[in-house]
């Protein structure tokens, strides 16, 4: 009997079943390494050292964070959702503000997060961070031109 | 009665090519919409922000931990030592752009004192990240 006598062989439907297992297993492996973006970016140029004002008509604004994270700017207690405005007024006091941001020991970092937030908001360029002990020598010094860190 | 015509046989499998082709187009979603999650050294909580910039293409993170432990790759120290090893690890590596993960529930006092080094070593640029308000 030459080959071609052999009765053809019907091909086989290919299962599709262990593709589709794969299929699904990447799918879920994707699914559990990505991450959808929710993170966000604060970003702060750092100056070479610090720096004086030439600007005469110039303020340092000390915001305090303190350890109970309330903030106090002029003495007075602010909720974080009020923050936008105060620092509009702080904004419009000189030509050139800079802002202190005055951090007492045991204030958490959401607290300091929604403070620059809030300045960001108002346009402030001029932001120094500093944590009380330090703050004290600079504000104690009323002719400081303050230490920009923004 | 109406009649129908004839019934149509059926298959001897279900169709999977509809299903095969959602499942490849979610895959395509997933490769495209997502970004790849690295191992972190440390479960960090970000605090809460509404302002977002646009992220820099290289930077190298340092975390900052609810326990005020400070990680950087495989190095953890306590925060107020921190300083010394992201001196020693900056001037060594070069780099001139940082992101901070810092812990919500962390000291803010210590991300201060890290980013004072960072500025002393003469990083150019600092990012702190935070989380989408809700």
């Amino acid at each position: 009997m030459g080959i071609l006598d052999q009765p053809l062989r019907r091909s086989r439907k290919m299962s599709m079943t262990s593709m589709i297992d794969v299929v699904f297993l990447l799918l879920i492996f994707f699914m559990l390494i990505n991450t959808f973006g929710s993170t966000q970016v604060l970003r702060f140029a750092t100056p070479a050292g610090e720096r004086k004002s030439i600007e005469k008509d110039f303020n340092l604004a000390p915001v305090f964070i303190r350890a109970d994270n309330s903030i106090d700017i002029d003495g007075k207690t602010f909720p974080a959702d009020a923050l936008k405005g105060e620092m509009q007024k702080i904004k419009s006091r000189a030509a050139e503000v800079t802002l202190m941001i005055v951090v007492e020991p045991g204030a958490k970092n959401q607290s300091l997060i929604h403070v620059i937030e809030a300045a960001r908001s108002t346009g402030l360029k001029n932001i120094a961070m500093k944590k009380l002990k330090d703050a004290e020598a600079i504000l104690s010094t009323p002719s400081n031109g303050g230490a920009g860190n923004d | 009665m109406i009649d129908f015509g004839p019934e149509r046989p059926k298959r001897e499998y279900e169709y999977l090519v509809p299903l095969i082709n959602v499942v490849f187009l979610l895959i395509t979603f997933f490769l495209i919409t997502g970004t790849m999650q690295t191992a972190e050294p440390v479960k960090v909580e970000l605090p809460e922000g509404a302002i977002d910039e646009t992220k820099p293409a290289e930077a190298v993170t340092v975390y900052l931990g609810p326990d005020g432990f400070v990680y950087l790759f495989d190095q953890v120290i306590e925060a107020r030592f921190a300083p010394f090893m992201l001196r020693s690890f900056f001037l060594k590596e070069g780099h001139r752009s940082v992101q901070i993960k810092a812990d919500k529930n962390a000291d803010a006092e210590t991300l201060i004192d890290m980013m004072e080094q960072m500025r002393e070593i003469n990083i150019e640029e600092i990012i702190i990240l935070t989380e989408h308000g809700k």
